[in-house]
């Protein structure tokens, strides 16, 4: 037999159990809110330096024509040798991106895609053989991306030649560098 | 009796119950609020970096000034190639590298920064330097005002920076003294003759700020800088807006001036690397002669040991430059 006493004692602490398991429920779900609140913050911040550093790309002293608002297309290659050497430097300056020059006007459709290197620079075709330069690969996590992008102007010097493309900025919501 | 034990068991077991459930339950609300607590002060933390890198790195898309106003008293750090808020020793201490090349006193704890964007061409664009300044660092010229190159020189920093120039002969120490005692830093800079040393000044100012000397000699783009303990450093400076760094960094310069040495080195190394390949694209025999000599000129210049070299160089890299404009062929830079 079980006597009324015990069976109050019972109820109290079910009661108890049942209310700390609904606060710890409570407080489990507004920390999930909170994390989710901290990534979107990250998302945004991580656009607005990508935005930031489309600007910062085109005027860029590696990468843009001397005082003229463009992109000099013959330091492309040279960039990324120095950027084989010594990563460090620029992973600082960029952090986790993807940077692309793409060739918009005038390329062939079906060179538009293809990656401009050294063998397609050497040839005689060059540049109507490629389309596209990646600047800069750095996404350790292989997390997805968003995009941002404008349109530049690009110079090629050994044509002295103007031609308009388009400069990406991939980011992948994230401002560590 | 063996009613009673059985009690005494239910009991113990109720206690043990309560006292290990309220156990966990509490650990489980003081993580969350440690968690909770320290994840949000990392991102406010974080966050006054990052806004001062993005405003810094918007503002040296060109040559300006601007006035920064952190809405508050912040303690910001500008270490070479880190900015950091809060104390180094304290909880809120938070660092974040940057590529950018920042002349500007070691601590800033003010609301507002005053700030100052300068290409830096050697002679092709190297990079952008920044010069920071906030109210407690002042900074005082003192040269010849009749001297066409000191006028030039102090003439191109905007008034925003708040750096006044003035006559050595007009020069007295006492005149400075309660601007000097607001100050948390007080650098003098003495452009080819000083008249009072750092050892007088000290005498004179007290040790309630860092006092700092620097006495330029402008013939051989040379410098003795004496730091707040009186110790001595000799640099180099190429180019005027190097000097504008050493003067808004005092005893800070060498660090930031080597980090954008390096960066004078990878730039060069590109252009050489581009002279080379227009070469290899370029039909016209007197062209081709005329950008091997460049990029020879560049191999020898990106190795230079000495300030005379550079400044050398700098001049037949602009010589061979215009020389390729006459001949209508493509360019170094």
């Amino acid at each position: 037999m079980v006597k009324k006493g015990q069976v109050h004692v019972s109820e109290t602490i079910l009661v108890l159990f049942v209310v700390v398991i609904i606060l710890m429920m409570g407080v489990t779900i507004y920390f999930k809110f909170s994390v989710e609140k901290s990534k979107t913050l990250a998302e945004e911040l991580s656009e607005e330096q990508a935005t930031i550093m489309l600007a910062k790309a085109v005027g860029l002293e590696e990468l843009s024509c001397e005082g003229l608002g463009c992109m000099d297309t013959s330091k492309f290659l040279p960039f990324k040798r120095v950027l084989g050497e010594d990563f460090g430097r620029y992973k600082r300056m960029f952090g986790r991106k993807r940077i692309v020059v793409k060739e918009l006007y005038p390329v062939d459709d079906s060179v538009k895609e293809v990656e401009c290197d050294v063998v397609k620079y050497i040839q005689m075709a060059y540049p109507q053989n490629c389309g596209s330069w990646v600047i800069y690969d750095y996404n350790p996590e292989n997390e997805p991306a968003a995009k941002v992008s404008t349109i530049v102007s690009l110079y090629y010097p050994e044509f002295d030649e103007y031609r308009v493309g388009r400069l990406e900025i991939e980011h992948y919501g994230d401002i560590r560098r | 009796m063996i009613k009673s034990k059985k009690g005494n068991t239910d009991l113990l077991f109720k206690w043990m119950f309560g006292i290990i459930a309220g156990a966990i339950v509490l650990t489980f609300f003081i993580r969350f609020s440690y968690v909770h607590l320290s994840g949000e002060s990392l991102i406010e933390g974080n966050r006054i970096l990052l806004t001062v890198d993005n405003k810094l790195d918007a503002l040296g898309v060109r040559e300006g000034t601007d006035v920064f106003d952190l809405k508050d008293d912040f303690s910001l750090g500008f270490d070479c190639s880190l900015i950091t808020s809060g104390d180094i020793m304290g909880e809120n201490f938070f660092e974040r590298k940057t590529d950018k090349i920042i002349f500007g006193p070691e601590k800033i704890n003010d609301r507002f920064i005053s700030i100052w964007t300068k290409k830096w061409e050697a002679p092709y664009g190297i990079s952008t330097f920044y010069y920071l300044k906030d109210k407690g660092s002042n900074i005082l010229l003192i040269g010849s005002t009749n001297s066409e190159e000191f006028s030039d020189f102090t003439g191109k920093i905007p008034s925003i920076m708040g750096v006044p120039a003035i006559e050595t002969t007009q020069f007295n120490p006492a005149d400075f003294t309660s601007q000097v005692r607001q100050s948390n830093k007080f650098t003098v800079v003495y452009f080819d003759r000083a008249p009072y040393d750092w050892s007088v000044l000290r005498s004179q100012y007290g040790s309630f700020m860092d006092l700092e000397v620097i006495m330029v000699n402008t013939a051989d783009h040379t410098a003795e800088v004496y730091d707040y303990n009186g110790n001595k450093e000799e640099v180099f400076y190429f180019r005027d807006e190097m000097l504008y760094g050493l003067i808004f960094s005092g005893s800070k310069y060498s660090c930031t001036k080597d980090i954008a040495m390096e960066r004078f080195n990878v730039l060069t190394r590109i252009y050489t690397e581009k002279v080379s390949r227009i070469m290899s694209k370029e039909n016209r025999q007197e062209c081709v002669d005329l950008l091997n000599e460049a990029r020879k000129m560049l191999e020898t210049y990106q190795n230079s040991l000495t300030k005379t070299e550079l400044y050398n160089y700098f001049e037949k890299i602009e010589k061979q430059n215009l020389q390729l404009e006459r001949e209508d062929c493509p360019t170094v830079y």
